[in-house]
């Protein structure tokens, strides 16, 4: 009785919300009809992970092997080693490739020169729009024994060497190169954020008597706070999501033991005979392992600051 | 005495494959008459006599393929294109054509077709070890009975070549499609050694035939010019490995040694032969460190700055470094030379090749009707008559080619095109690079530059690598298929990260035994057994 007299209410504010805001729910029908055809829709292929999934059967009827997948994956001598590097790649473009457009942001803030400020922001985002193929043609480039990065370490007395071939290397160059192209694009956000910052505060503390670093540190900083912590938790969500085509494009054989990722080595599987279970089941474990660093990273930010996603 | 030379392979060749052919004999010979029994008797009833080309019809065939046979790029669409307009005047059937969305991945277009409810009627492509799969699936037909009455030409060219008949019938004797064949391993070969001749001649060196003879150039053009040996590790292929016995350099393969049993090039004493003469040329420098990163590019760059004056390559990059070196005026002049042997007369067992049966099959689906089933053959067929066979290969006489001395040769048209000759042919010609028909040992001569043409002149010559190759068409069943490849990826990964650690000396070689051991626990004689079972019921067939 009470959930019936409780629903009717319900009902009803609905439909006068509905009334009321018709032409935004008639605008964002189209998002959800886009979320509810390309992103629930075809969820339901996750069952292929569990099968051994044949085109000419259909995903109907291709029979059920339960698990094999995933153990056939996680028997894999290379396994242990795939996850490492994954999470090694992975961390290491969080550690250094997260806080970098940070500082750029801050750093771009502090110039008061408003069209050096303007050139600097446009150059620092440009190589975002090169295409992955033709940086790590460059990047093969400057890096062969007669590449520039070559000149350099020659020009300081060193030896020529090719460097993408020497395994040690290989984690600076990836993680380098991510930084060099994405921190100008990355830093648009927090300039934005950077900009609803109310400049009164800054007034008064100058007033105060504090510095600019007091004033980054306890002006700029803290009102950056929600948006790096929102960007820093949807990253975590993505910890197994490496940029295989920029690796594919990098490594060859001699730095597989650093190299190899899960994503490229299921490719490599993938050429053999397109086994589309077996990838199902692999991009299932990612998405998993993916969700849980999610939740985890949210729950520690809502625990110890006050910004969470959910 | 070169004519006598490639006679004597041809004729070895001929005993080889009917040596190989014997195991089979019995079983096979019996089971194809039975076949042709019964599809003449199926077929007496109602065929009338068939008139030739053009076959007067209304009726229209769709056709799907991808990755070869497309209009080229400068038509909208096949409509426009003369090689398709043409195939459908000169046959007298019409055809559409289905080609994926450009940019789309071609094997996961074939697959999404294969859900689709709307089969076209013939589809043309990479079947060739999957076929079995699909007749039990209900998805293509089994062509026995019927390829003897609608398609004779092609039927009588299966029988005449006991190879090409084994790899089109499946495991259980099956026909299942109409293929896709290189008229000798002359197109079938395409890659080898290279070398700089003008650096050769004025050093005063002969072309080299035995390991010495590479060993002393690679360090003469080193002293002389300062150039290392440098390579595409992809087009490296069998590399010098046929003067050692061994069949790869760094991509791991299987092939069939002289016992005919099937063995992972790797695993073997020989390779590792090789692979110490390659480290002792890195470790005293002769071989260029950024090989390893090279992509065709690079090493094309490397070409043109005199980095190195040797190398393994395909003939379409010794094209382009022709062209490339002509245009900079550099004086360069890249010719290729023969592969080394171990000892001077010996039979070069190891080289890059094709199977000469292609992996490409047109292949007739459940939804074309049995009523339709005769006119798809027939058109299927027309590759395989003489006339056919020219309008594949050639295009239309008059147009695209013309008779000359009887031998059918390019026009201005097709040669001279603005865009290159490779776009040239592909508006003209259906074989440049699957079609279903033969492809002409002529028109492959005709399309390459001479430099190519007298390269691969030199790499078929004395040419055993076909007793050793694996042939395309060995299938493995679904079972076999899903073990294989989940051993087979951590092997391979394994062996090719080897492989460059041996050339780089980051491995010792001394350590041979245990990387054989390790891939052998990693299930190796497994794999190897899953191939041998395979090409053992090719072999049956």
């Amino acid at each position: 009785m009470a959930k019936r007299a409780a629903k009717r209410p319900i009902g009803q504010l609905i439909a006068r919300d509905f009334r009321q805001n018709k032409w935004k729910y008639l605008m964002i029908l189209p998002v959800v009809v886009y979320f509810i055809l390309f992103a629930y829709k075809p969820m339901y292929g996750i069952i292929i992970a569990f099968k051994n999934y044949r085109p000419t059967l259909g995903i109907m009827e291709s029979p059920w092997v339960g698990l094999d997948q995933f153990t056939t994956f996680f028997k894999d001598p290379y396994f242990w080693r795939l996850l490492r590097n994954t999470f090694t790649i992975s961390g290491l473009s969080i550690l250094f490739g997260f806080p970098a457009p940070i500082l750029l942001a801050l750093l771009i803030n502090e110039i008061r020169c408003s069209w050096f400020k303007r050139t600097v922001q446009t150059v620092s985002y440009m190589p975002y729009f090169i295409s992955v193929v033709v940086m790590c043609g460059l990047l093969k480039a400057f890096c062969q024994t007669d590449g520039v990065f070559n000149d350099l370490i020659a020009a300081f007395g060193g030896t020529r060497e090719n460097l993408l071939s020497v395994k040690d290397n290989f984690y600076a160059i990836y993680v380098g190169s991510g930084i060099w192209q994405s921190i100008g694009w990355d830093s648009i956000i927090y300039l934005a954020a950077l900009s609803g910052i109310d400049q009164q505060q800054y007034e008064a503390a100058r007033i105060d008597g504090a510095g600019r670093f007091r004033q980054m540190f306890s002006i700029t900083l803290p009102g950056l706070a929600p948006t790096i912590t929102i960007l820093f938790i949807l990253r975590m969500g993505g910890i197994l999501n490496v940029g295989y085509e920029k690796i594919l494009l990098l490594y060859q054989p001699l730095t597989y033991e650093v190299a190899d990722v899960i994503s490229t080595y299921v490719y490599r599987k993938g050429i053999i005979e397109a086994n589309y279970s077996y990838s199902t089941a692999v991009g299932l474990f990612n998405s998993v392992v993916n969700i849980c660093f999610l939740a985890l990273t949210n729950a520690i930010s809502r625990r110890v600051g006050e910004t969470s996603l959910f | 005495m070169k004519t006598k030379q490639i006679l004597a392979a041809i004729l070895a060749a001929m005993m080889a494959s009917a040596a190989l052919s014997g195991c089979g004999d019995g079983g096979e010979s019996s089971q194809s008459t039975a076949s042709t029994q019964s599809s003449a008797a199926a077929s007496s009833g109602e065929t009338e006599e068939f008139a030739g080309y053009p076959i007067e019809t209304d009726e229209t065939l769709t056709v799907w393929t991808a990755g070869t046979l497309g209009p080229d790029s400068s038509y909208t669409d096949y409509t426009e294109s003369p090689f398709h307009t043409g195939l459908a005047e000169m046959t007298g059937i019409n055809v559409e054509w289905q080609f994926p969305a450009a940019g789309s991945d071609n094997t996961q277009a074939f697959n999404l077709l294969l859900v689709s409810d709307d089969l076209p009627d013939i589809m043309f492509w990479q079947i060739i070890s999957n076929a079995q799969q699909y007749i039990d699936d209900g998805v293509i037909r089994d062509l026995t009975a019927d390829l003897p009455t609608y398609a004779p030409n092609y039927w009588q060219y299966l029988q005449e070549n006991e190879h090409y008949d084994k790899s089109l019938k499946t495991d259980s004797g099956q026909y299942y499609g109409v293929g896709s064949f290189r008229e000798s391993i002359w197109g079938a070969v395409y890659a080898g050694p290279v070398l700089r001749a003008d650096w050769l001649n004025e050093q005063g060196l002969d072309e080299p035939v035995t390991m010495e003879d590479w060993d002393t150039i690679i360090r003469t053009f080193n002293e002389a010019y300062g150039a290392r040996f440098a390579f595409v590790t992809s087009r490296m292929y069998t590399g010098f490995g046929s003067a050692y016995g061994a069949y790869t350099t760094f991509s791991p393969s299987f092939y069939i040694d002289d016992n005919g049993k099937v063995q992972y090039s790797m695993a073997q004493e020989n390779w590792k032969n090789y692979m110490q003469q390659l480290n002792t040329w890195y470790e005293d420098g002769l071989i260029d460190p950024d090989s390893v990163t090279l992509d065709d590019n690079g090493m094309s760059t490397k070409t043109l700055n005199d980095e190195t004056g040797t190398t393994i390559t395909a003939t379409s990059q010794l094209s382009t470094w022709i062209q490339n070196a002509e245009s900079a005026g550099t004086g360069a002049e890249w010719i290729g030379v023969s592969y080394p042997v171990a000892q001077e007369g010996d039979v070069v067992t190891a080289t890059q090749m094709e199977d000469t049966v292609q992996s490409y099959v047109a292949a007739v689906t459940t939804s074309c009707s049995d009523e339709k089933l005769p006119l798809a053959l027939r058109w299927l067929d027309y590759g395989f008559t003489d006339e056919g066979y020219l309008y594949w290969n050639y295009g239309t006489e008059g147009v695209s080619y013309t008779m000359e001395d009887g031998v059918p040769t390019f026009t201005d048209t097709v040669l001279n095109d603005p865009a290159g000759t490779r776009y040239g042919l592909d508006k003209y010609i259906g074989t440049q690079w699957a079609g279903i028909s033969k492809q002409a040992e002529g028109m492959v001569k005709q399309k390459n530059a001479p430099e190519s043409v007298a390269a691969v002149d030199l790499w078929v010559e004395n040419n055993e690598m076909a007793d050793h190759l694996m042939p395309y068409g060995v299938t493995l069943t679904t079972e076999e298929s899903t073990e294989y490849s989940s051993l087979a990826t951590s092997i391979d990964t394994y062996a090719s990260e080897m492989a460059l650690k041996y050339l780089t000396g980051e491995e010792s070689l001394d350590n041979f035994d245990s990387f054989v051991e390790t891939m052998n626990e990693m299930g190796l004689p497994r794999v190897l057994e899953i191939r041998q079972a395979a090409y053992d019921r090719f072999l049956a067939r």
